[in-house]
């Protein structure tokens, strides 16, 4: 079932735009070291969005690096968002830069949907914020469903013979693409016709999804492109990836992302704040917002639901009112909740004089507009060995630079004798622990070690065998024969000049020769299980008359 | 007398709460063992201590349950502590880690890496760990949802424990005077601790390898 229409609006580089960065310019934009927005002359050069600073600056030196503010950018796109609302009033942002709404209404008025593009480019355009003489981008797409119109916004168009039409991912490198170099304004608006979302999906990256921690793991498998994705079997992704897999599955056969049917939540969800006296700057607000943010997402976490869009209202003394809806893919935290009121707020009360509201705001509401049943931490969905084995391989290394290389080990299944020989320390470092080791599983050693006392084996391993005295009844020592047997039941027991313990259960001995073929290193051994009058239970190992506690069963 | 009628209410609801957050950072304990803790489970964040023989057992089938789905184990100092063993009560070889007994100044900051990326982590250090580096510790494994194991009972804490385990008898099954050899065995375990409230909590378990 394809998704609802919507369009989506997109202003590309919107947090450069924000600076108000003449578009020939490299310039990066930085949130801790990392880039999160580019120029097309820095992409140019090889900058992209995840690079560190310095990585940033080695591609393009003449780099000039800036620290978001996102305030800002929510501030310069509020009046692009109230031209907007000329247009339909169901409007949904999904952040500065970003926007989206249903296509249908707009679509029946103006006589289709590239009339309709077309008069939301042109709406759009004269108010975009004016740089160096030219006034900045924006790039209109219609398609079905939010996902696949907000990518086609992205997307390039590229012409190859037939004069079919196709698509590409990708955001401009500046010069080389004629077609929308900044100084040219607007583009034509992208239209995927309905049904056709799946075919304009199919060639683009799955990066695209933006689950880094699923993509990452789909990426290894071979799926890198979205129609691999959708040329799965639902059932198949499903069982692999769980509930966040199929959300990309639909996303990426082309189907939406959320329901149509927009649910209304129950009423009493909605939080309020009256302020008293009204709020006339933002800071003002700042405390309120987060109170209200989290009283908004603990009354959600109450019902077991969490929120994919909400509805911010502030109203003035006066009776202005300010209503905006914000849209996330995933749920909605507190604090992103939090964000997006301040920037509405920021937005508004600074607005152009004819724009800003004539008084203070003496009312915020927010109501959450759209909720689904919480469904839990990503973590640990992708099966065994997951992206918790990267944390861990992390971790490793930074004990390793620590303590040095063999400190840090992962236990190996050998064959052997003892608890101590059938498994084994292996260096970390030798180790890819994010595939499967097959060395660590159980079934590793298949055949049964002769001499191998049954399980349960012993918990605790002592390095150093600690000697220890085996008597009989008349406190004679117990040793064994040459033909393995004991000369005497044991009887009592006193561990390294500890107390005398009596024994109250006891069975070998177990005979143990190693290595009988080389007369150097032969060891002729036995062991005996033995039990306590205090419940303890022991291994002990006799070797040249001499008996010691090998292991305990603690 | 009204407080403490709010009070009252307000236990008697907080599981009703547990729906959300909380739930989240809440993990169930192996079947035999839930008796052990009021809550039903271990909370993120906590330190529980095993006193007594026998006591390292029960130790590994709960980090063998608490790493249940796709978590880790991490040891440190723990050389004694048999693998094999470990392994027969369900601890899952692949997805643990030894750190060998680091020197007493770098435990602390030890500890507090593997915290990062891994979810149960077993010491029992052999030196006293500084009160503050112990409340630094407990934050952290509470933000990062991991729970601390202390297989000496906690003896070099600072803290006290919030749920120490102490083996009060065990009763082995399948050696007899000259014949069989150890099969399983039958333990009481003791609950108490600060998550404890009122009197102990008492439990037998049946310990035997998978």
């Amino acid at each position: 079932m394809a998704g609802t229409r919507m369009v989506a609006v997109w202003c590309p580089d919107w947090p450069v735009v924000a600076w108000g960065v003449p578009p020939t310019e490299p310039v990066a934009v930085l949130v801790a070291n990392r880039v999160v927005a580019t120029s097309a002359p820095a992409r140019a050069d090889g900058v992209a969005v995840g690079q560190r600073r310095r990585e940033a600056q080695g591609r393009c030196p003449e780099l000039a690096l800036l620290d978001r503010d996102e305030g800002r950018e929510a501030r310069l796109f509020e009046p692009v968002v109230a031209a907007l609302d000329a247009i339909t009033p169901r409007i949904e942002i999904t952040g500065p830069g970003l926007v989206g709404f249903p296509a249908r209404g707009p679509s029946r008025f103006f006589g289709g949907d590239r009339p309709m593009a077309d008069a939301v480019a042109e709406c759009v355009a004269p108010v975009m914020p004016r740089i160096g003489g030219s006034r900045a981008v924006s790039r209109v797409a219609v398609a079905d469903g939010v996902f696949t119109a907000r990518l086609a916004a992205r997307s390039r168009p590229r012409y190859d013979g037939g004069g079919d039409r196709r698509y590409e991912d990708g955001e401009d490198k500046g010069a080389g693409s004629g077609d929308c170099r900044p100084g040219l304004g607007r583009r034509e608006p992208v239209i995927i016709e309905p049904g056709e979302s799946a075919r304009f999906l199919a060639p683009l990256s799955i990066a695209n999804l933006d689950m880094p921690e699923l993509t990452e793991v789909l990426v290894r498998l071979g799926i890198d492109t979205l129609g691999r994705l959708a040329a799965l079997s639902t059932a198949d992704v499903i069982g692999r990836f769980g509930r966040h897999g199929q959300l990309a599955h639909r996303l990426a056969r082309g189907e939406d992302d959320h329901p149509p049917d927009l649910r209304q939540p129950a009423a009493d969800l909605a939080v309020t704040w009256t302020f008293e006296p009204p709020a006339e700057r933002i800071e003002q607000c700042a405390f309120v917002i987060k109170t209200l943010a989290d009283e908004l997402l603990n009354a959600l976490g109450v019902r077991g639901l969490s929120c994919t869009r909400v509805a911010i209202e502030a109203e003035t003394e006066t009776g202005e009112r300010h209503l905006r809806l914000w849209r996330h893919q995933g749920s909605l935290s507190s604090a992103a909740v939090a964000d997006r009121a301040r920037w509405q707020l920021d937005g508004w009360l600074n607005q152009a004089e004819h724009a800003r509201p004539r008084s203070g705001i003496a009312r915020l509401t927010i109501v959450p507009d759209e909720v689904v049943a919480a469904t839990g931490r990503q973590l640990g969905l992708w099966g065994g060995v997951g992206h918790r084995a990267d944390e861990v391989t992390r971790v490793v290394a930074r004990l390793q630079a620590m303590l040095g290389a063999d400190a840090v080990c992962v236990p190996e299944y050998r064959g052997g004798l003892t608890a101590s020989e059938q498994v084994r320390p292996v260096p970390a470092a030798a180790v890819d622990l994010t595939e499967p080791r097959l060395a660590a599983r159980p079934d590793w050693v298949t055949q049964p070690w002769p001499g191998r006392i049954p399980p349960p084996s012993p918990i605790k391993v002592h390095p150093d065998p600690v000697p220890v005295e085996v008597t009989d009844d008349r406190t004679r020592p117990v040793g064994v024969s040459g033909r393995g047997e004991l000369t005497a039941a044991p009887s009592r027991l006193r561990i390294d000049s500890g107390p005398v313990r009596a024994v109250t259960a006891w069975a070998g001995p177990w005979p143990a020769e190693q290595r009988w073929w080389d007369p150097l290193t032969r060891r002729r051994r036995a062991r005996l299980q033995v039990v306590t009058d205090d419940g303890s239970a022991h291994l002990l190992m006799v070797e040249y008359g001499q008996w010691f506690v090998e292991a305990t069963y603690d | 007398m009204e407080d403490l009628t709010r009070l009252r209410t307000l236990t008697r609801l907080a599981p009703l709460g547990l729906a959300g957050e909380q739930a989240r950072l809440l993990r169930p304990v192996p079947g035999d063992m839930a008796g052990l803790f009021p809550t039903g489970g271990v909370q993120a964040g906590w330190s529980i201590g095993f006193v007594g023989r026998g006591s390292w057992s029960p130790a590994m089938m709960l980090a063998a349950g608490l790493m249940e789905p796709d978590r880790w184990l991490a040891t440190v100092g723990l050389e004694e502590l048999g693998l094999v063993a470990a392994a027969e009560l369900g601890v899952p070889l692949d997805r643990v880690v030894t750190v060998e007994t680091p020197a007493p100044g770098q435990w602390a900051g030890v500890v507090a890496a593997l915290i990062e990326a891994i979810d149960v982590i077993a010491v029992a250090p052999r030196h006293p760990v500084p009160a503050r580096a112990a409340r630094r510790l407990q934050a952290r494994a509470r933000e990062q949802q991991a729970v601390l194991l202390h297989l000496d009972g906690g003896r070099s804490w600072p803290q006290p424990m919030d749920i120490t385990l102490t083996v009060v008898e065990q009763r082995w099954q399948g050696l007899g005077p000259g014949h069989g050899h150890l099969q399983g065995r039958r333990m009481v375990v003791e609950a108490t601790g600060r998550r404890v409230p009122g009197s102990s909590r008492w439990s037998e378990l049946a310990v035997e390898a998978r």
